[in-house]
């Protein structure tokens, strides 16, 4: 494959950012999404700096008809609808802590990423998106109503650990499972595709476990398993050790 | 019976639609007040306020509450105490004062005659409690010697207030705030004796001021004084109260009341306050319910000019309607009585059933304290710093129509309404007290949200609201899993479990959170 040459002092094309893209039908298609089920919402440009956002109240109500308006404000990435779009909590409505899964800035964190419900490929992905984060600040106000502030409902455990979970699920749930495979997460060249499976099966990885690797690899990425694995120091820690380490986390692990 | 955000708000709009203006001067001349005053009629009222109790009735109901006769004998000397002493009270040879109500065994007066003539209101609050005194020990308790005697203590105030009165047809009651009539009813002790605060004490005549006695906080007792040199100073002031005359206008209604005629029976629907009298009164297991307004004297009395007391009258008037709705049509309770900016209530629904009688009493409480939160503050943001101090127990209460023709109060008589009435003034704005026995029988899901509070003396919780519990409840729903349908409308979303054609089905993530 021949190498691109760099020329020096050529401008890069300008590149149209998305709401101009096929001419604004995807601006005018998700306008047309949110208007009458998130009516308080509305889309501000600015061209300059070519970006849009999706702001407003979100008014949600009690069954018993108690209003409470969250303000929110949605940021559509350069790459959207190919990448999803984050939402934030604008006026500290909630505190910005990942007991709460806030990010400080108080972007809402409403699922792992490898676990993410966004779809660039559905035409309605920003409704679903906006429904999810409806779900997402409801949790809030009944984690606010809660006496002890819990988080309700299923979510993983915070940061690293978060990311262990969700490999130890894809694994059958098996912290063995997990501990055997940690090495070839954090060194993908450690086990060839005809050596041993580390798993101890005595069949060859390729007949063993190697798909399940590499669908875990191409769900979180190869690049993010090795610092997330590497962070945790998982290599060497024994069953136990994993164990306390997931389960010591303050948010709730599902059984 | 539910509380409903969207009913409340439209009844409290509704309301304040045909309110219409508030007028508001000060009374300069002599009127009947059950005649002037009204909803937006209102008045700056000078006068002392007087609150005399039975101050050992609680004792005195528990230990006759298993025999019917004694139970009889006691509802028809109450209903005789109330009849005389609104006689002491009201008639113009004796005291010419309003009675304004009677608080089960405690009445509420208002001295305002002779207008702004602030020595002699002061000295007429002092001789109506001594009087009192004196009557209940020499004529009514030697008249019933088959009770145990009634003690007596009172307590006075003198200045200003605000006259107005609820204005539902045939259940008018008149309605006074301000400071004097709190402090007045503050100060009333239950060792039997008479107070009065520095106000009425600064004012008095030498001859009444030697026989007060400083007990410091700006409060004096009154101390005892004899037959001879009470009847002195009567006269010197001109009241025509006639020891003799009380004890055959006694005698004339022991007769009128024989012991035979006192009925009280349970009740299996809700009780007919309006059929309620001597001869057919209720004795139920009941939750007694007193909401008040946390803060509205000061409230009203911060108001620096007459569109701000206008403005607070009016919201003053939302409050005590839709506490007074929430209670009746919310949760289908007895509103019993307005004190001031006081509501008591009564639940005694399903019969005998304590679990359900407390559990409805609880969620009344909570829709009262949600009318409060969301409703009035959406409609009048000016009550922003407004909240209500709920107060409940329960118990057995009888309930009745005592007094004179005309004059009949509706009263809740019972240890139960006693402490109800004292835990509420125990919590705080925005709390809900419930006693130990209310809390016992009270189902898991409620008792969660109350804890005990040793200063209050009562299990307390703290801004619970219809919402609050709702989204509490909602948590074990989030924890089971499952999809969740969330329906759009024009006044917001709603996410819940109801299938419905325009929801949309949601599974809820998996939330997750970076390190913190």
């Amino acid at each position: 494959m021949p190498r691109r040459s760099y020329r020096p002092g050529r401008t890069p094309p300008k590149v149209k950012p998305w709401y101009e893209r096929d001419g604004g039908n995807r601006l005018e298609h998700d306008r047309a999404l949110t208007a009458e089920p998130y009516p308080d919402l509305s889309y501000r440009i600015d061209s300059e700096a070519g970006r849009a956002f999706l702001e407003g109240s979100f008014t949600l109500r009690t069954s018993c008809g108690v209003p409470t308006a969250i303000a929110l404000r949605v940021v559509f990435p350069y790459l959207y609808p190919k990448v999803e779009p984050f939402a934030y909590d604008v006026e500290n409505r909630f505190p910005h802590n990942s007991d709460r899964h806030f990010h400080t800035d108080g972007c809402c964190c409403l699922w792992l990423p490898p676990e993410s419900l966004w779809n660039p490929d559905d035409a309605n992905s920003l409704r679903h998106f906006l429904d999810q984060v409806a779900i997402f600040f409801d949790k809030q106000l009944v984690c606010d109503a809660s006496a002890g502030k819990t988080w309700p409902g299923d979510a993983h455990s915070h940061g690293v650990a978060g990311y262990v979970e969700f490999v130890r699920d894809l694994l059958s749930g098996s912290n063995e499972l997990l501990l055997a495979l940690a090495p070839v997460f954090v060194n993908a060249s450690l086990v060839g595709r005809n050596d041993q499976c580390p798993c101890g099966s005595g069949y060859k990885f390729k007949k063993c476990h190697w798909s399940i690797v590499q669908e875990i690899r191409h769900r979180v990425g190869s690049a993010t398993l090795r610092d997330q694995f590497n962070k945790w120091k998982l290599l060497g820690a024994d069953v136990a050790k994993l164990r306390s380490t997931v389960a010591e986390q303050p948010c709730p692990v599902p059984s | 019976m539910t509380w409903n955000y969207d009913r409340s708000r439209d009844r409290i709009q509704a309301h304040l639609d045909v309110m219409g203006d508030v007028t508001m001067e000060k009374l300069v001349r002599e009127a009947d007040l059950n005649n002037l005053l009204s909803e937006t009629n209102c008045r700056e009222i000078f006068g002392a306020h007087v609150y005399v109790q039975i101050s050992n009735f609680p004792q005195l109901a528990s230990q006759d509450a298993d025999d019917d006769d004694s139970y009889k004998e006691l509802i028809r000397a109450v209903h005789i105490y109330q009849r005389e002493i609104g006689r002491i009270v009201e008639w113009v040879q004796i005291f010419d004062a309003l009675r304004v109500h009677f608080q089960g065994p405690k009445l509420h007066a208002l001295i305002y005659r002779p207008i702004d003539d602030d020595e002699e209101l002061a000295a007429r609050a002092v001789l109506l409690q001594l009087v009192i005194k004196d009557f209940v020990k020499s004529v009514f308790n030697p008249a019933f010697t088959d009770c145990d005697d009634f003690l007596i203590a009172g307590g006075a105030d003198l200045g200003d207030v605000v006259g107005t009165r609820n204005g539902s047809k045939g259940d008018r009651e008149l309605l006074f705030i301000g400071s004097p009539a709190n402090a007045a009813a503050k100060i009333v002790s239950s060792a039997g004796q008479l107070h009065i605060t520095s106000n009425i004490y600064d004012v008095l005549g030498d001859d009444l001021k030697e026989i007060c006695e400083d007990s410091g906080g700006d409060v004096y007792r009154i101390a005892a004084v004899g037959r001879d040199e009470l009847d002195e100073k009567l006269e010197r002031y001109g009241i025509g109260w006639d020891r003799d005359a009380s004890a055959k206008r006694i005698d004339e209604d022991i007769e009128k009341f024989p012991l035979r005629d006192i009925c009280f029976g349970s009740a299996d629907v809700a009780i007919d306050l309006d059929s309620l009298s001597i001869r057919n009164s209720k004795r139920v297991l009941a939750a007694s319910i007193f909401a008040d307004v946390s803060g509205f004297t000061k409230y009203i009395e911060a108001c620096q000019t007459e569109d701000d007391k206008k403005s607070a009258l009016r919201v003053f008037h939302a409050i005590r309607k839709e506490t007074s709705r929430v209670i009746r049509n919310d949760f289908s309770g007895l509103r019993i009585q307005f004190q001031g900016d006081r509501a008591q209530g009564l639940v005694h629904l399903p019969k005998d059933n304590d679990e359900k009688i407390i559990e409805r009493a609880v969620n009344t409480a909570i829709g009262i304290q949600s009318s409060m939160e969301h409703a009035i503050k959406d409609c009048l943001p000016e009550a922003a710093d407004l909240s209500m101090a709920v107060g409940i127990d329960i118990g057995t209460t009888l309930v009745s129509k005592l007094g004179t023709r005309a004059h009949r109060d509706r009263i809740c008589l019972g240890e139960a309404v006693e402490h109800a009435a004292i835990n509420e003034e125990r919590v705080d704005g925005k709390q809900i007290g419930i006693s130990s026995d209310a809390y016992d029988v009270l189902s898991k899901d409620l008792k969660d949200h109350f804890s005990y509070d040793r200063r209050a003396g009562c299990y307390v919780a703290t801004g619970l609201t219809e919402d609050k519990l709702e989204l509490a409840a909602k948590a074990a729903v989030y924890q089971a899993g499952g999809a969740f349908f969330i329906k759009p409308s024009s006044s917001g979303i709603t996410i819940n479990k109801e299938e419905s054609a325009s929801a949309t089905k949601v599974i809820p993530a998996r939330s997750y959170a970076p390190e913190s």
